[in-house]
């Protein structure tokens, strides 16, 4: 199966198998997830704790997971929402789904929310998130990150003309696609 | 090793939760101390970007409104004179990127200088909202943005030095300090700033300024001969100190939380540290004072104060047919002719302390009509007292430069609303 091209319900149920498949959903999803976050509670690092917590209980609700009349974005919402309304109830953002997959405590130091901050409220690198990896990774190097085309084509171990036309070609990709959305 | 973003760094984390969640003997939950708790943790760094992904990404969005209508000759700030809009600066960077930050300076007809900040895109001003819409901002513009018109001096030029809090977008916050929330339209809107904007006119005796970024001090030289300056960087916290006096009993405790004025005539803001003039250089020290740190060396040159003659005249009011709206006329024996000068309509409560002003910002010649409509607050019973005044700003005003209480007494009326 093609995991770039697959439906978000065909990718919840391959990532019973295929763990690249539940990354594939979560790069596609992250971004809104952390902006419904973001627009709840007061700071960029608890919206980011709290998205950690949500995907952590979506990957462990995957085996369980069939889907509905509601598309899969709904039920990861769903778990979204249940995520944010524990954590308001007991005052602190709960563990239990990342502590049951054994999963190491992330810290974030002064670039990670810098960082954080950047990417947040920004339809564009949300929609950069649906491009072809390559694509991608040259525009939100270039046009996020800042990096310019020679230190993008070393780290990529390409050439500046390839590195350009990555970036011109994303970038057309996602005017047509952020017009599409307005 | 190439860094990675926290989402990044989280997917990955997440894809080896899934392998072990897929092999056969998942790994044992382990109890470990998470950092961050939903109302534990403050972060010591600066405050939300809020920036946008590719600056060509940008689609064009309706211009900034004008607040009351593109500016028209003769009234309130005056329209702007044909020749003096420039662009003093398009290439000031943000600090998180994007596009440019940039500065437009005009005169007007009425013996303002204006100045606009916003972002730069495709050679214009404007505003960037939602991380991807750009509204221009078009000259004469001052309301809803980085903006302001300064009254020129008696040399014909404008001094102001302003601090405002803004979006990382070039839009002026909706609070007037980024603290709490207010409620607009019904909805409660946190207060809350991307960037500290300094901005000003520092005259043309000014050549160069120093200013502190990210404790750093950097030197620039004066935009244009009108000495025009802008410094943008990440929200900063104002340096707040406290006035008043401490009491054991509260009720007498005045004490009250004061920060640098917003606006003054030369620079007071802790950003700017010094600015060079031909007559010294002046370090920049906070004072509430509204002519600023620099007011010796910036060379304002006082306004000339005209002769003004008996301004006196009879006073017509006519309530209409609602009984709350009544019209003012009287003749104007002073002509107006610029922005330093205007009548003003002040209604006060027969016997009452407080009132209120309509200024009439209009230019009109000697023997020219000054006619209103006001209409009375809710509230407003009884007989009320109309006074029509004629004001001129001293020779040494402040940034706003009003023209100065009470002024001169045309003549005053009583009207009474049901």
């Amino acid at each position: 199966m093609d995991i770039e091209r697959a439906t978000d319900e065909e990718l919840l149920a391959q990532a019973r198998t295929t763990p690249r498949a539940f990354g594939e959903f979560y790069r596609r999803h992250v971004h809104a997830v952390q902006s419904f976050f973001r627009r709840r509670v007061r700071d960029v690092e608890t919206a980011f704790d709290l998205t950690a917590e949500t995907f952590a209980a979506a990957l462990r609700s995957v085996p369980r997971y069939e889907p509905g009349p509601g598309p899969a974005r709904a039920w990861l919402f769903g778990i979204a929402r249940h995520v944010l309304s524990e954590a308001l109830r007991r005052g602190q953002v709960q563990d239990r789904a990342r502590q049951a997959l054994a999963m190491q405590p992330l810290t974030l130091d002064a670039r990670d929310v810098e960082t954080l901050e950047l990417l947040e409220d920004t339809p564009a690198v949300e929609a950069a998130e649906a491009l072809p990896d390559e694509q991608r990774a040259a525009v939100l190097a270039r046009h996020v990150a800042g990096e310019s085309y020679a230190e993008i084509a070393e780290r990529l171990a390409c050439s500046e003309s390839v590195v350009r036309k990555r970036v011109s070609r994303g970038l057309r990709t996602l005017r047509a696609r952020l017009g599409e959305s307005r | 090793m190439p860094y990675q973003t926290p989402f990044e760094r989280l997917g990955e984390a997440l894809e080896a939760a899934a392998e072990r969640q897929i092999a056969p003997t998942p790994a044992k939950a382990r109890r470990r101390g998470w950092t961050l708790g939903l109302f534990g943790v403050v972060a010591a760094f600066g405050v939300g970007a809020g920036a946008w992904a590719a600056t060509s990404l940008l689609s064009p969005g309706e211009p900034v409104p004008y607040a009351f209508g593109p500016p028209v000759a003769g009234v309130a700030e005056g329209a702007p004179l044909p020749g003096t809009v420039k662009l003093l600066t398009t290439t000031v960077p943000d600090p998180a990127g994007g596009p440019p930050w940039g500065m437009r300076y005009w005169e007007t007809d009425r013996k303002f200088a204006c100045v606009q900040v916003g972002r730069v895109y495709k050679g214009k001003l404007g505003q960037i909202t939602r991380g991807r819409v750009f509204h221009e901002l078009r000259v004469g513009v001052t309301d809803n943005a980085l903006a302001g018109c300064y009254l020129q001096d008696g040399g014909g030029h404008a001094l102001a030095a302003v601090q405002r809090d803004a979006m990382a977008g070039g839009a002026p916050t909706p609070c007037p300090v980024a603290i709490g929330s207010i409620e607009i339209d019904g909805r409660s809107v946190r207060c809350r700033a991307h960037r500290t904007i300094d901005f000003g006119l520092l005259g043309p005796n000014a050549s160069r300024y120093t200013y502190r970024v990210n404790r750093r001090d950097r030197t620039a030289g004066a935009l244009g001969d009108v000495g025009g300056y802008l410094v943008v960087q990440k929200h900063i916290k104002p340096v707040m100190t406290v006035v008043g006096f401490r009491h054991k009993d509260p009720r007498l405790d005045t004490r009250v939380p004061s920060g640098p004025a917003g606006i003054a005539l030369t620079p007071v803001s802790p950003v700017m540290r010094q600015v060079q003039y031909a007559a010294g250089t002046c370090r920049v020290r906070p004072t509430s004072a509204p002519t600023g740190a620099c007011a010796r060396q910036a060379g304002y040159v006082p306004i000339p104060q005209p002769t003004v003659g008996d301004v006196r005249a009879p006073l017509r009011l006519r309530l209409l047919e609602d009984g709350r709206t009544f019209r003012v006329r009287f003749r104007a024996r002073q002509a107006v002719i610029d922005g330093r000068s205007a009548y003003t309509i002040e209604i006060r409560r027969k016997g009452g302390r407080n009132s209120v002003g309509r200024e009439y910002e209009h230019n009109l010649p000697a023997g020219g009509l000054v006619k209103t409509t006001i209409r009375a607050r809710d509230g407003w019973h009884g007989t009320y007292v109309v006074t029509a005044r004629f004001r001129t700003v001293r020779a040494r005003p402040g940034p706003l430069a009003t023209p100065a209480w009470p002024g001169l007494l045309v003549g005053r009326e009583e009207i009474t609303f049901r």
